[in-house]
Order: C-alpha cells, then sequence, then structure tokens
C-alpha cells in the first residue's frame, strides 16, 4: 500500500502536537536520561552483592559522610553508603514505585470510573460512596496502619500510595465518560445492539482516556516525592536500601554541616535531592505537554 | 387492523424527571412525549416535523428502544412474526430484543455524523461493528460485506482505512447510513439526517436515502425542523407541538391545506428560496412555552391567534378530518376562513 | 446608491498544521447605503472570514494577507478610509459604533452573570456617554435636589464627562467612594434607553426582561437582545453572521421580521450572512454568492433567483427543496474542495458540468454580465453568450 497506515499517520499527528511543546523536548530529554541509567545500571555501578543489587554497598561504619573522591564519586553518606551507586539503583527504585503505584491505581480507578460513569444509578452510587471514603482516609495514617500491620518496607507504601491513589482515577474517569455517555456514538452502538463491555472498551475508553492519561504521567512523579517523604519519615525503604528518599533520610543529620560551613556536607543532600526534583520535574513537563496535546479544542476535524 | 402495519405507537409518553436542590430531589418533570398514538405503515416515510425541543428526537429513539418509555406501548410487525401478529415490545431488555431478532432490524441515523461515529475507530470497524454485534461473519466475509456497503452509499474501498475526520460532512454521514443498513433493517429512523449538511450535500444525501429506501424496501420516520425536506422525501407528515401530535395528513394535503393554525404558521414562516413566491405570513407571538409546564388545555392556545375560552379548559382530541388525516384542535373547521379572513390568503 | 463598504482583492490566509488555509481566494464586494446586502454559500466557503477580515477581528491563526477594505463614512460616498492600513485603535472606535456584528451563536455574546439590562447599557455607556452626559445635563437644569451645592457638583462633573467622556478627574471619581455616585443619573439613563430598545423589538415587558440573566431566556430572545445592543449605536452596518440559524422557523420568521422592520425605519445597511436561500430570497436586495474562498456572483435578488448565471449558483437553487416543485432534486457530485490545496483557476471545475479547458487554468474574474449583475465564469462573458450556453430558464 502506497499510503502508511492511518493509525501511523495519528501517532505522528499526535506525537507532533506533543513536541511542539519545547518543555515536553525537555521532559523527554530528562526521562531518557533516568531511562538509560535505569537500564544499565549493572553496568553504571556494577552491584557488590549481585543477589541483592538494591542495598548498597558500604565500606565501614562511620556516620560521619566523606566528601566526593576516585572511589566514592559522589561521596559516602552517613553510614559510609556509596551515594553514586545509591542514585543509579535509586533510578530503578524511582521508575519502580511510579509504574508500580500509578499502575494499580490507574487499573482500579479507570475500571471503576467506567463502570460508574456508563451504568450510573446503584453501581455509580455504591462506588462513588466508597471513592468519598477513601477521600476521607489521610495518606500517613494509612501509610502507618498498613506499616504496622504488614512491617516496614518500600513495597508496603507502594501498596497504601495504590490504595489511596485510585480515588483521584475514578473521579477523573466517571467524568469523562458521563459526558461521553450520550454521545451520539454510543447511542449509535446501542442501536446496533452492541454489548456493554465492548461499548465501555471500544468508545468510552479510548475516548475518555485522556485526561487520566495526563493525571497519570504527572502522578508518576508525585508518587517518586511522596514514597520520598514516607522514607523521610522512617516509614518507607529500610536503611541501606537504594531509594533516594532513603538517601535523603539517612543524611538528615547532615543537612547542615558544623557551624561556620554550612555547606560542608552539601554532597549527601544535593545528590540524591536532584534526582528526586529531576525526576518529578521530568514527568510533570510532559504530563504539562500531554494535556495541551490532548486538548479536545485544538483536536482538529 | 391494516395488515402492512410495522410500528404503532400507543398513548407513549417519556417524562424526565428534573432533579434539583442539595438532595437531588425530584422537583419537576419535562413532559417530552405526552401521549402519542401514530401507526407507521411498511414502505412508507413518514415525516416528523416541529421546533426544537418538542419531542422529536425523542419520539425517534423510543420507537427503536433507545430508551424507556413511561407510558405507553410500541408494537412492532416484523414480517418474521407473521402479518398483523405484533410484537408488544415496550419492555423488552436488550438481550431480549436481540434474541427475538428485532434489534437488527430498527435502525438510526443521528442528526450529527460528527458526533455518531466514534473519532477513534476506522471506518471499516465503524460499519463492521453492528454486523459483528448481530451475528458475526467471517473475515473475508465481512471484509466484502463492508465494502459491498460502502459501495451503496456511494463510497469506495479506499476509504476503509481512515478516520472519521478525514471525511467531510456528506460523506460521513454516508458513512452512518452504511452503519445503519448494515444490519439489513426494516425501519430507520432518521433524526434530521441533513440539519448538518450543507444545500448541496443534502440533496446528495435525500437522493441516497430515496434510493436506497427503493432497492432495501426501507420504512422510514423522518425528522426534520425543516418543511420543505420533509415535503420532498416523505409521504405522510405529522406536525409535533409540546410532545404531542396536533397534525397528521398525506404530505401533500398537509402543504395544500393544513386545518391546524400551527401547521399554518409554520408553513408560511418557511422562508421559501424562491423570489416570486410572496408568501402570507403568520408570525407567532412569543416563544414555545416550557415542557415542564405546558399550558393547559390546548398547548398552543398561549400562541394561536384563533384561541378561545374553550381552548384553554379542554384539551383537543385528534379528530379525523379527512380519510387518513387526523388535526387535534377544537375550531379546525373554522381554521382555513379563519385564516383567510385574518391573514388574507 | 452610494458605497457604504467595499473589499478589493482580499486574501486571507490561516496557518494550520495541514498547510496553509487559502480562505478567501481575492474577494471583492461592495455594500451600498441602505441596503441589506446577502452573502450565501456553503459552509466553510468563507463567509465569515470575509466579514471577520474586513472588520480585522480573523481568529488565530488567519492572517489577512493582501486586498483592500475601502470603507466610505460619508453620506455620499465618496471618500474612503482603507481600513486594513488604519490603527488598530481606530478599528476599535469603529467596531460596535459604526460596524456591529451578531453572530450565530448567541451565548458566546452574552455575559451569563451580567444581567440584560446592565449588558445592553453597557454598550451606550460605551458608545452614547458623551451624548448621554449632555441629555443628564439638560434634565439637572429643572432637577429637584435636597441642596444646591449637590446640583453644581453634578453639574460639574456632567459638564466635564459631556465635553470629553475619558476626562480624568471624571474617571478618578468614578473610583472614588461616595463620589462615585454621581454617575447614578447617567446609569439611569442608559437603563431607560436600554428598555426603550428592547421594547422596541416586540419585546413584551421589557422593563421585567432587563433584569433577568441570559439564562432565564429563549435562543430567540437571546438574538434578539443581541440585536438591541448591536443598534444600540445606531451603526451604519450590522453583519448578521448565521444570525437566525440556530432558530427554529417560527422564531426565525419573527427576527427576520424584526430586521426588515429596522430596516425600513433606519436607514442601516445589513450584511446577512448566510446558507439558507429562503432567507436570502426574503430579506435581502442584493445578494453575493461565495465558493470556497471565491465569490462566483453578485446580483439583485430577483435578477439572481430568476436568472442565476454561474453553475454553482444554478447548482445550488437545483439543490433546494423549494414549495411548489416536486420531483427529483439535482445535487451537485463532489464535495466542497479542501482549501489547503484549492483547486487551480475556476475553484468550482472540479464540480462543474460546464468547464473548459481554460477553467483549471486561469481563474475568472468578477465581471459585468449584465445590468448590476456581477459574474466570475469564463463562460458568462456577456449575457448573450451565457444565454447560448445553458439557454433560457
Ligand atoms: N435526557 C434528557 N433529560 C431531560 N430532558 C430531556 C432529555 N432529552 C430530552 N429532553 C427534553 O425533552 C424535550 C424534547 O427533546 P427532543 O426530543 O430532543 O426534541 P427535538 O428532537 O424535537 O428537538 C426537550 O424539552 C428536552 O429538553
Ligand atoms: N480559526 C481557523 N483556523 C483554521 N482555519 C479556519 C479558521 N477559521 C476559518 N478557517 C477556514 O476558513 C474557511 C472559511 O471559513 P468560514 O468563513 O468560517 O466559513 P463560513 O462560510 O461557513 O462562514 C474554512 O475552510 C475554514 O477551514
Ligand atoms: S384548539 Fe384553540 S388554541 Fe388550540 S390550535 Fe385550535 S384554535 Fe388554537
Ligand atoms: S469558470 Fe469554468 S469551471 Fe468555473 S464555473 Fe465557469 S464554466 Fe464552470
Ligand atoms: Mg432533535
Ligand atoms: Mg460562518
Amino acid at each position: 500500500m502506497a499510503d502508511r497506515h492511518p493509525r501511523l499517520k495519528e501517532l505522528k499527528f499526535t506525537l507532533y502536537r506533543i513536541f511542539r511543546n519545547p518543555s515536553a523536548l525537555i521532559g523527554f530529554c530528562l526521562l531518557l536520561m533516568f531511562g538509560i541509567i535505569a537500564v544499565a545500571a549493572p553496568y553504571i555501578a556494577p552491584p557488590k552483592y549481585p543477589r541483592s543489587p538494591y542495598v548498597m554497598p558500604h565500606k565501614g561504619f562511620s556516620p560521619t559522610p566523606r566528601p566526593p573522591s576516585r572511589q566514592n564519586l559522589m561521596g559516602t553518606t552517613s553510614g559510609q553508603y556509596d551515594i553514586f551507586y545509591g542514585v543509579v539503583w535509586g533510578t530503578r527504585t524511582a521508575f519502580k514505585i511510579g509504574f508500580v503505584v500509578v499502575g494499580i491505581a490507574a487499573l482500579v480507578g479507570i475500571t471503576l470510573g467506567l463502570v460508574a460513569g456508563y451504568f450510573g444509578s446503584l453501581a455509580d452510587e455504591i462506588i462513588m460512596r466508597a471513592v468519598d471514603v477513601a477521600f476521607a482516609v489521610p495518606l500517613l495514617v494509612l501509610t502507618m496502619a498498613i506499616i504496622v500491620a504488614f512491617g516496614r518496607g518500600l513495597e508496603n507504601v507502594m501498596f497504601a500510595l495504590a490504595l489511596v491513589e485510585w480515588r483521584v482515577y475514578v473521579r477523573v474517569m466517571r467524568s469523562g465518560i458521563l459526558a461521553l455517555r450520550d454521545m451520539d456514538y454510543v447511542q449509535a452502538a446501542k442501536v446496533m445492539g452492541v454489548s456493554h463491555v465492548r461499548i465501555m472498551l471500544r468508545h468510552l475508553l479510548p475516548n475518555g482516556i485522556y485526561p487520566v492519561l495526563v493525571i497519570a504521567t504527572m502522578d508518576i512523579g508525585s508518587m517518586v516525592i511522596t514514597a520520598a517523604f514516607m522514607s523521610f519519615l522512617g516509614l518507607g525503604a529500610p536503611k541501606g536500601y537504594a531509594d533516594w528518599g532513603q538517601m535523603v533520610a539517612l543524611a538528615r543529620n547532615y543537612i547542615i554541616g558544623p557551624p561556620g560551613d554550612p555547606l560542608k556536607y552539601w554532597y549527601t543532600i544535593a545528590f540524591p535531592g536532584l534526582c528526586i526534583i529531576l525526576f518529578v520535574l521530568a514527568w510533570n513537563l510532559i504530563g504539562d505537554a500531554l494535556r495541551d496535546a490532548f486538548d479536545p479544542k485544538i483536536r482538529r476535524g | 387492523m391494516p395488515a402492512d402495519m410495522i410500528l404503532q405507537l400507543k398513548g407513549l409518553k417519556k417524562h424526565y424527571p428534573i432533579l434539583g436542590g442539595v438532595l437531588r430531589k425530584q422537583i419537576n418533570t419535562v413532559k417530552a412525549l405526552d401521549g402519542i398514538d401514530l401507526d407507521i405503515y411498511r414502505g412508507e416515510c413518514l415525516g416528523l416535523v416541529g421546533e426544537s425541543g418538542c419531542g422529536k428526537t425523542t419520539t425517534g429513539k423510543a420507537v427503536i428502544r433507545l430508551h424507556d418509555p413511561s407510558e405507553g406501548s410500541i408494537f412492532y410487525y416484523g414480517k418474521e412474526h407473521g402479518a398483523g401478529r405484533g410484537v408488544d415490545i415496550t419492555g423488552l431488555g436488550r438481550r431480549a430484543l436481540k434474541k427475538l431478532g428485532i434489534r437488527g432490524k430498527l435502525q438510526m441515523v443521528f442528526q450529527d455524523p460528527t458526533t455518531s461515529l466514534n473519532p477513534r475507530m476506522l471506518i471499516k470497524n465503524i460499519i463492521a461493528e453492528p454486523i459483528r454485534a448481530q451475528n458475526g461473519l467471517g473475515a473475508r466475509q465481512m471484509e466484502k460485506r463492508v465494502a459491498e456497503l460502502l459501495y451503496m452509499v456511494g463510497l469506495t474501498k479506499d476509504h476503509l482505512l481512515r478516520y472519521p475526520h478525514e471525511f467531510s460532512g456528506g460523506q460521513r454521514q454516508r458513512i452512518a447510513v452504511a452503519r445503519a443498513i448494515a444490519t439489513d433493517p426494516d425501519f430507520i429512523v432518521l433524526d434530521e439526517p441533513t440539519s448538518a449538511l450543507d444545500v448541496s450535500v443534502q440533496a446528495q444525501i435525500l437522493n441516497l436515502l430515496k434510493s436506497l429506501q427503493d432497492s432495501l424496501q426501507l420504512t422510514y420516520l423522518f425528522v426534520t425542523h425543516h418543511l420543505l425536506v420533509v415535503k420532498y422525501v416523505s409521504n405522510r407528515t405529522a406536525v409535533m407541538y409540546l410532545g404531542k401530535i396536533v397534525e397528521l395528513a398525506p404530505t401533500a394535503d398537509l402543504f395544500a391545506s393544513p386545518f391546524h393554525p400551527y401547521t399554518h404558521a409554520l408553513l408560511s414562516g418557511i422562508p421559501i428560496p424562491d423570489v416570486d413566491h410572496k408568501p402570507h405570513r403568520i408570525v407567532l407571538a412569543g416563544d414555545v412555552p416550557s415542557p415542564m409546564n405546558p399550558p393547559s388545555g390546548c398547548r398552543f392556545h398561549t400562541r394561536c391567534p384563533f384561541a378561545q375560552e374553550v381552548c384553554r379548559r379542554q384539551e383537543p382530541v385528534a379528530a379525523e378530518a379527512a380519510p387518513g388525516r387526523l388535526v387535534a384542535c377544537h375550531r379546525w373547521q373554522d381554521v382555513p376562513r379563519l385564516v383567510r379572513e385574518r391573514f388574507g390568503k | 446608491m452610494p458605497k457604504l463598504i467595499e473589499t478589493r482583492d482580499l486574501v486571507t490566509n490561516f496557518y494550520t498544521y495541514e498547510g496553509v488555509v487559502k480562505a478567501l481566494n481575492k474577494v471583492g464586494l461592495v455594500i451600498e447605503r441602505g441596503t441589506t446586502f446577502g452573502l450565501v454559500g456553503e459552509s466553510g466557503c468563507g463567509k465569515s472570514v470575509t466579514a471577520r477580515s474586513m472588520m480585522r477581528v480573523v481568529q488565530e491563526p488567519g492572517r489577512i494577507e493582501g486586498g483592500q477594505v475601502l470603507f466610505y463614512p460619508g453620506e455620499d460616498g465618496q471618500e474612503a478610509v482603507e481600513l486594513l492600513s488604519q490603527s488598530e485603535a481606530y478599528m476599535q472606535s469603529l467596531r460596535g459604533d459604526q460596524i456591529s456584528m451578531i453572530f450565530q451563536e448567541p451565548n458566546a455574546a452574552l455575559n451569563p452573570i451580567m444581567t440584560i439590562g446592565d449588558q445592553v447599557a453597557e454598550s451606550f455607556l460605551f458608545h452614547r456617554k458623551k451624548e448621554m452626559c449632555a441629555k443628564v445635563l439638560e434634565d439637572l437644569k429643572t432637577a429637584d435636589l435636597p441642596w444646591p451645592g449637590l446640583k453644581k457638583l453634578l453639574e460639574f462633573f456632567y459638564r466635564r464627562a459631556a465635553a470629553d467622556p475619558g476626562d480624568r478627574l471624571c474617571c478618578w471619581a468614578s473610583r472614588t467612594p461616595i463620589l462615585k455616585r454621581w454617575q447614578q443619573r447617567l446609569f439611569r439613563e442608559a437603563r431607560r434607553r436600554s428598555v426603550e430598545i428592547i421594547a422596541a423589538l416586540d419585546i413584551a415587558n421589557a422593563d421585567q426582561v432587563v433584569d433577568r440573566y441570559p439564562h432565564n431566556l429563549s435562543g430567540g430572545m437571546k438574538q434578539r437582545i443581541l440585536i438591541a445592543m448591536a443598534l444600540a449605536c445606531e451603526p451604519l452596518l450590522l453583519i448578521a453572521d448565521e444570525a437566525t440559524s440556530n432558530l427554529d422557523v417560527t422564531i426565525q420568521a419573527q427576527i427576520l421580521d424584526l430586521l426588515r422592520k429596522l430596516k425600513k425605519k433606519s436607514i442601516s445597511s445589513i450584511l446577512l450572512i448566510t446558507h439558507d436561500l429562503g432567507v436570502v430570497a426574503e430579506t435581502c436586495d442584493r445578494v453575493g454568492v461565495m465558493y470556497a474562498g471565491s465569490v462566483c456572483e453578485v446580483a439583485r435578488v430577483g435578477e439572481l433567483f430568476r436568472n442565476p448565471l454561474h453553475p454553482y449558483t444554478r447548482a445550488l437553487l437545483d439543490a433546494v427543496p423549494k414549495f411548489s416543485v416536486s420531483g427529483q432534486l439535482k445535487s451537485v457530485e463532489g464535495n466542497v474542495p479542501n482549501l489547503v490545496d484549492p483547486p487551480s483557476g475556476c475553484r468550482f471545475h472540479p464540480r462543474c458540468p460546464l468547464r473548459r479547458k481554460i477553467c483549471a487554468q486561469r481563474l475568472p474574474e468578477l465581471a459585468l454580465a449584465g445590468p448590476d449583475h456581477l459574474v466570475a465564469c469564463h463562460l458568462a462573458g456577456g449575457r448573450s453568450g451565457s444565454a447560448q450556453v445553458w439557454g433560457g430558464r
């Protein structure tokens, strides 16, 4: 066939609209960098214990950080953990947190939102009341409860975050579906006798998912921040785990150096902190660009 | 009961609740349809005209069971059920309709082809969807059938792998028509199929619809607010006002000698694209009242130039003014004379 | 009839992702004083863009790239102002004052959180402040006020405002608590005028309508309010862009009736943009037919309907269902072209039943083909020539 497949053309058009926005370009470059680091982690920073690569290697137990040197490119943090190693493997942790939390939350939220929006009445009532209840639960309390119940660990934090985040997706998805539900093409599908599941999957989902994609993108970043915050509070990853938040937590006593030299231990905070900031920024920039690209007002035709 | 009836509406009502307040309690009802009686005969094109909001679309959607009427019933006299044997389809659910093979027989073409075609589906899939939903065909046969349908509405195979936005309005409406005839229906509701289109394209679509009606032996319910279009396509015409049918007549008779004052006003209000045709004009005062609190008695009395005391009190019942002509007006016998005297025709 | 506004070879393009949309292709039109000029054509043919280009309010990503818009403010239609080269400030003073526009969608033009009265009054305050201040000053002479100092003060403000509506001192006073109440009489006057003009548009209980909000009104009513606002400052030209297209037949009949009456009362010209040939036949004096960004034919309305010369006009007239004629409608084959890549030469040639070789090569110019009858078609060089081709009608 002479002309390319229409889906390709469509994809090209969407990409054009996304990358027309310079901030998207910056975001994608940053993300690409993180992606490469994450994938190539075993080569950039070969693990000392190949069975548990997320455990940061450390030489000695001295609580005083050491500045960057030949052996420790970014210095060591309290407990002599190698910051460079932590930053590299922490990238994997960050992706893991973002994707797992948002993946679970979005999957649950989209499904429930679809059902609530499409069927309305009783299903809607039940799901939305559950969402209201979920909105009433404070994240911190829930996390602590889960930690107490299941023990400390990154998995449990992710579980707690997913348990909180799904509510947002339900609301966004549902409001989108409510607007689409009465569209003529949905009505037409009903007249043709198309099944409910098919209507939801073929007609509602592809048209209503865009706002969810936008917030999901931004959420990946913010989940990493929240997880870091949990780690800082001592609720997240165990000591020595390659996680940016955990590394900032390790350095909490060295944020300000001794009197007269407040920036003495800058490297303990700067490297993991910068990673968190850039990671969040990257996702936000992309989310922003997606929002513009998916804006129905500028959709052609 | 004539043997060639295809659909019959009896006392059809549709009331939409209006919810309001913090507690989302019902504070009012929109009486979108308030007692519609209509017989539709096999092979005809029945026009349904009226101003926007009078309940035309609601009627059309009720007939093909897109929503549940609040009251009244709908009978479907399918060929396969035997002559004169109707099925009450009013309460039938989606599954039951499918099982009886009725779902594919009653179809609809919507007003705006930009919103009635899923923007994220290829034309191929849009047209194949109803077939898939009814019985399903093998991939090879499906492809053939879809191509055949496209050909029937004047498009070609090249259009299969495109998205709706790559087509003009008229072409999109052709695709919507192809989709509607895909399941080999008996009856199609055409809800303002040309209102979103341009004149030159409108003529193409009207001609297409006419030729399809002949070749596929279709029955149409043609909903529109455009009277000249109705005059062109339909055999009989029903005029609606605020959820009621006020006049029903063979189209030629309706245009030649309307009985109901509202029909008079509608006909005289059409801008005629002909400079030699200088119409007398009945300009009605005021707006269409809200269907939430329709006027008492005759619903038209607030705007009717001939309203009398009785019109305010008593609701007129449809009377057979001539064979095959129904009119719901207390004064229908006097109306032609009154129009002549008042507006000089 | 003296000219009021004229476009010459107007070219407007839109720069979109798909490419450059060549929306206007050398549009030339003349609107005369005191006439209703109808601009018809199918959607997307450039009617709105023509009107917007005349007022220089083309939307993004559009640009006016060539041609002239000549405005003749004088009674005799001699002196011309070229609008495309004027400053934006000049245009602003023109818009809404000498040229008003009403659109298809009344909701977009009305502010949902202001009462109807306030909105109409605002357009008076914006364009007729000077005159109204003078009127208030006049009224003050006979007014009874509690103490003479107040009267002096008010007279002081109104005299300044009447001399210069943008007076610094008055503006400052309008923003100062207590002092700002000097304007009350002005507001009352604006409101009085609003009620008056709304009542003049066949709206019952105008004094109640002014206190309502747009969502309380029906579509036809809103459209009438917009007409009231457009007429508030007695414009020389009223542009009605599909102003009745969304309305029902009976309501449309009311509005058209109203426009006709207004036309008779005030001498202002109307540019009526519509796709409905019926509306044109009933309301307009002269008609321009557009197709794909070009003007094909301009004639008096009777002439155009009885003796259409351009093949597109004929096709259009054959395609509309009519009252008296029944039988098959003749449809025009094909679709309206994509203006990113318009057909060469005559833009109608791919669909034209009479096309010749030259049609694809050269753009036909608008030329006189009869008395007051302009046609842009290679085959309509003169009346006799065209009659040969088409035969009598
Ligand atoms: N889903 C709905 N909920 C509430 N009111 C509705 C709904 N659908 C239609 N209506 C009301 O019912 C009336 C008839 O609508 P409709 O049948 O669409 O009119 P038409 O097609 O003649 O323009 C209108 O007043 C409309 O506001
Ligand atoms: N904002 C815009 N962006 C891109 N193209 C536009 C825009 N506005 C109008 N156009 C193009 O200009 C042409 C004329 O449009 P318009 O004047 O609105 O048509 P109409 O005759 O229906 O009023 C159309 O082909 C349209 O594609
Ligand atoms: S019943 Fe009375 S109010 Fe109704 S249409 Fe007839 S004359 Fe008019
Ligand atoms: S110039 Fe040629 S193509 Fe264009 S309208 Fe005239 S005959 Fe047809
Ligand atoms: Mg409708
Ligand atoms: Mg327009």
